[in-house]
């Protein structure tokens, strides 16, 4: 079993304790399976990431050390003149280069560690939740054996599941600040090279920057797509209109027309499947060999 | 990554058990609904209880007539409320052993309580320390 699994495992758990519990007269389970819809992780690619860049510092270090041995050599200190001077600040430059190389490398594979702990925590977190929506509907099942009994078994498992949800939340609050704050931080690394090089007067940093940009163009696009249509997913799950930014709405938190959910839940069930979007999923840009992406009209 | 050690228990067959559960609630047997008697210590008053049909059955013998109403009326109620408990704990019993036999959702119910309890605080304190950690990391990167 590996991450990506153990997060479906989740899903179709929780769909299934959801299920149950609504057939049971305890909706309060619906709200969950949008979140474990969204909250479908493979950290194991944030792994391998952090690796390559633990690899790239690797290099970048060992090439300064092999640098600085080859111009300990050749840099004698009688070497004093003007071509000296200049090839020691040439060398100097390169040193201090390959050392902000070193430091992005390990600031980049530090915060994709980071990222992928977090994630790796947050689907095993997801799990145990799951686990214990199935162990309420059991309960329920089991506790609910008169009509008596069923009425307290419904208010004590809706606010059982009111208190979990709440707990939930505040775990996948704390999960999106955390990446936001990678993903600022990522982007520092990079903007800070770029930074000190245009105070230098050199801007060959910025037109590197912006050139990766738009070479990324159609993923960036596309990735903004692929949220969308995902978010749309877990409100229609959800059986509510969304509320809050970015879909502000006098209808927020009303409930959905007729239909809808169950729609949602057949693509949801689809997405799973498939391991990807039912509408966006099947135009992820072709990458060229530099990793850059291919344009429509190209 | 070892989820059974990490998660202290074995998500590949919780889930399994959770997939049997859901799989069976679609087949549940029908079955007639479970009736408790309860009788007085005399045997003078007895009273038959089913769990869905409530009170089914109450008889009296004619020594309990001569018994003072209010005495009557209170024995008449212990028992209502004696078979209730009986009828609920042996549905109950009934409804575990077809759902719960050897299910996991029932045997590590205890276990994976105290594992959630325990995962949400440590989770989120981790969380709060490593955005505070990056935070600080995005601070030594400002140029």
């Amino acid at each position: 079993m590996n991450f990506a699994h153990l997060a479906q495992r989740s899903l179709v758990m929780g769909t299934g304790a959801a299920v149950t519990l609504s057939a049971l007269g305890v909706p309060a389970g619906w709200p969950f399976v949008g979140k474990m819809y969204i909250h479908q992780y493979d950290p194991q690619a944030f792994f391998d990431g952090a690796r390559t860049w633990l690899g790239v510092h690797d290099d970048a270090a060992a090439t300064r050390r092999n640098l600085v041995l080859l111009v300990d050599e050749v840099a004698v200190t009688s070497w004093r003149s003007e071509d000296g001077r200049a090839f020691q600040r040439r060398v100097d430059a390169s040193l201090s280069e390959l050392r902000g190389i070193e430091i992005r490398a390990m600031v980049t594979a530090l915060v994709l560690y980071t990222v992928g702990a977090a994630l790796t925590a947050m689907v095993m977190f997801q799990f145990l939740v799951a686990a214990t929506m199935a162990m309420v509907a059991l309960w329920v099942l089991t506790a609910a054996v008169t009509p008596l009994s069923l009425a307290g078994a419904r208010i004590l498992a809706m606010q059982c599941l009111i208190k979990l949800f709440e707990g939930y939340q505040a775990v996948e609050s704390l999960l999106n600040t955390l990446l936001h704050g990678c993903a600022a931080a990522l982007g520092a690394a990079v903007v800070v090279d770029v930074g000190i090089e245009t105070a230098r007067g050199d801007f060959s940093g910025v037109h590197d920057l912006a050139a990766a940009t738009f070479a990324q163009g159609p993923m960036l696009v596309w990735g903004t797509a692929n949220r969308v249509e995902r978010d749309l997913t877990a409100h229609g799950l959800s059986g509510r209109h969304p509320a809050g930014r970015p879909w502000p709405s006098t209808r927020a938190n009303t409930p959905l027309p007729p239909g809808l959910p169950q729609l949602a839940g057949a693509k949801a069930f689809n997405d799973v499947a498939t391991g990807g979007q039912t509408v966006t999923g099947r135009y992820v840009p072709e990458q060229a060999a530099d990793g850059s992406y291919s344009f429509p009209w190209e | 990554m070892d989820f059974e050690q990490a998660l202290g228990l074995d998500p590949e067959r919780l889930a399994a058990d959770a997939d049997h559960l859901f799989e069976q609630l679609r087949h549940l047997p029908g079955g007639a609904e479970t009736v408790a008697c309860a009788e007085s210590g005399n045997g003078w008053v007895r009273v038959d209880y089913g769990c869905t049909s409530g009170v089914r059955g109450l008889r009296l013998d004619p020594r309990a007539l001569r018994m003072d109403s209010e005495a009557l009326a209170e024995t008449i109620l212990d028992l209502i409320h004696q078979a209730r408990t009986q009828a609920e704990t042996e549905e109950r019993g009934r409804a575990e052993a077809v759902l719960g036999a050897g299910n996991g959702l029932l045997a590590d119910r205890r276990l994976v309580a105290d594992q959630l309890r325990h995962a949400t605080g440590a989770l989120q304190e981790n969380l709060e320390h490593a955005a505070a950690t990056i935070d600080r990391v995005r601070a030594l990167l400002r140029p």
